[in-house]
């Protein structure tokens, strides 16, 4: 018996309510880098929720299945990080080789994300909010698709910023985590809703 | 060849050398701090149900048959004065853990938020004072709790946990223990 | 001796791993909402910085280049589960507090970032004093943004209330907006002080990050001038 009810509300919530990088500030490191075309900010955001997913698939068996069951659950930051750094290289490979249209789209992005905190606290998360496989899963798309909106919407604002004039000091970075701060404050109004959406 | 050979072989023998030198240096830290972890977190567990059940001395946690899934552990009072369990609610964000005493009236004594995942300031309410005061005193019926407005998911959530426990209650009672 | 002391003033100004280099960026925003929790969160960055550093840099003529990203990441796992595990023992309220945090130090760029910059060309001293003074530049960053947070966000400061401020809190500012929006001037200030005299070509972490030959801003920051 799969609860869809219950799996909309964590894909919504981790798009809308739990924002990766807008409420829990995760993977800031490439949305102020990256954000700035919307075609870099396309192409990341697909590598990562796809990471995400492939990093939540393998990750989840083996905290449950391994760490686990031998009491060595101190091993799960290694472990997972190891796991995510492997999977990145593997499907650099795996990419380059049999699908190089791919490859030319998200491959450069790739390694880039092993050091994305927001991979990794994804598949950390799963296992502390006590989430079942498919659970985990769709926590990872909506945290993937979380991204993805916060960079697609970012590099929006980014090209407009480009005509500004700010004070000197104030001009590149500033300025960039000032709009961000007014893009974070539009996302509290969703709390209400998604709370409610099933009544 | 013989080059090409140790290019490989370094690289991975290096590798799986750290990897092992890391691992025994973690079991090795492991071992000293886990039973200090263990032993704060079963302070700090006896302190939690002292704090829904005042009226109890020490418990003994106890086996009971027949319990539902979401009850996690339960333990009695050595002085009777009551049962207090572990439950797990299905919240919003993830799971709920929450801890309720039940005193030998059948009424709850007082329940307590350990840890959740909810959405700040909507569902987290559950957690405080306003919201779970009102099981205080409550039988299984569980007349008058109301809802959180806005934060129905959550609030749901709670109160079937709740339910849980007079679940686990009744199972503790029928197998006399 | 001048040298050394410089290598380690670096990181709190010149170098300063959170505001010049934008290193470590997730940690920053996410913990600096009690200064509590941002001295606790220094400290251990500082901790497993200083270990990796000079384990790195003891090891740097061991370790083959093919696969020295992996061997520095498990030597950094290891140092920061061990710091989970002794935060977990010692220090319980600091544990709750730093939450998922305590582990994404793993991928704190400044720890990977230093290693690669700094410890595998090094001796294991001035490695060590690079890692005290990241670390001491990054943990007094947090502070400060951490104690503007708390104490104009909530009125309080390390938990002790402050009398004016406890009634009239912007509770914003302990929010996800403020964080944002404090960092942002915090590296205005930066900015203004060193009159641009910073890292160019810094922007976004790029000089100390490891990732950089595969980087699609490689471009824009070799052409930003110095590193």
């Amino acid at each position: 018996m799969i609860d869809y009810r219950g799996l909309v509300v964590i894909l919504v919530g981790a798009v809308f309510v739990n924002n990766y990088v807008l409420q829990r500030f995760l993977g800031i490191c490439p949305f102020l880098g990256v954000s700035k075309q919307l075609s870099s900010a396309t192409g990341m955001s697909l590598a990562v929720i796809f990471v995400m997913m492939l990093s939540t698939a393998v990750t989840w068996p083996i905290q449950t299945y391994l760490l686990e069951r031998f009491g060595i659950g101190y091993l799960q930051t290694i472990v997972f990080i190891l796991v995510i750094a492997a999977l990145v290289q593997l499907v650099e490979i795996a990419l380059k080789k049999y699908v190089p249209a791919l490859y030319r789209a998200l491959g450069i992005y790739l390694p880039l994300i092993t050091t994305n905190c927001a991979v990794l606290g994804v598949t950390i998360s799963n296992i502390d909010a006590g989430y079942g496989f498919l659970q985990s899963i769709i926590n990872a798309l909506g945290s993937g698709l979380g991204f993805f909106l916060a960079m697609v919407l970012f590099s929006g604002v980014r090209s407009r910023m480009e005509e500004a004039d700010p004070p000197e000091a104030f001009a590149g970075l500033p300025l960039t985590l000032t709009a961000a701060a007014i893009v974070s404050l539009a996302f509290f109004g969703f709390t209400g809703v998604i709370e409610n959406l099933f009544g | 060849m013989n080059g090409n050979r140790r290019d490989i072989v370094k690289p991975i023998v290096v590798l799986t050398l750290i990897c092992l030198v890391v691992s025994a240096a973690l079991a090795f830290t492991n071992s000293l701090t886990k039973p200090v972890i263990d032993e704060a977190a079963a302070k700090r567990s006896d302190e939690i149900r002292l704090a829904v059940m005042p009226e109890a001395d020490a418990f003994e946690q106890i086996e009971v048959p027949g319990m539902p899934e979401t009850v996690s552990a339960a333990y009695r009072a050595k002085n009777g004065a009551g049962y207090v369990f572990n439950v797990v609610g299905r919240g919003y964000g993830g799971d709920m853990q929450i801890i309720c005493g039940i005193g030998p009236d059948g009424r709850i004594t007082a329940c307590m938020t350990l840890s959740h995942s909810e959405t700040e300031g909507v569902g987290s309410k559950t957690a405080e004072e306003e919201y779970r005061g009102q099981y205080a005193g409550k039988d299984a019926s569980l007349e008058g709790v109301e809802a959180i407005s806005r934060a129905t998911v959550s609030s749901e959530a709670y109160e079937k946990a709740i339910r849980d426990v007079f679940e686990a209650y009744e199972a503790a009672k029928e197998a006399g223990r | 001796m001048n040298a050394r002391l410089k290598t380690l003033l670096n990181g709190i100004l010149k170098e300063n791993p959170v505001l010049v280099l934008v290193l470590g960026t997730c940690p920053s925003l996410a913990i600096s909402t009690q200064a509590s929790s941002a001295l606790g969160m220094g400290i251990a960055a500082t901790l497993v910085l200083l270990g990796s550093n000079m384990a790195i840099s003891a090891l740097r003529n061991v370790i083959p280049d093919k696969v020295r990203i992996p061997c520095y990441v498990i030597l950094i796992a290891g140092f920061v589960t061990m710091t989970e595990m002794i935060v977990e023992a010692y220090a319980y309220e600091l544990y709750k507090a730093l939450g998922i945090y305590l582990p994404l130090i793993v991928v704190n760029c400044i720890i990977l970032g230093r290693a690669e910059m700094y410890a595998n060309k090094n001796g294991v001293v001035d490695s060590a004093l690079d890692a005290i003074g990241m670390g001491l530049g990054f943990t007094l960053t947090l502070l400060v943004m951490a104690s503007l947070r708390e104490v104009f966000g909530s009125g309080t400061w390390f938990g002790m209330e402050i009398p004016v401020l406890a009634d009239n809190p912007i509770s914003i500012l302990t929010m996800a907006p403020g964080g944002f929006f404090v960092f942002g001037c915090l590296i205005a200030l930066v900015n203004k002080i060193m009159k641009g005299q910073a890292l160019k070509g810094a922007r976004a972490g790029c000089a100390a990050c490891p990732s950089c030959s595969d980087c699609p801003n490689a471009n824009e920051a070799q052409g930003g001038g110095a590193a």
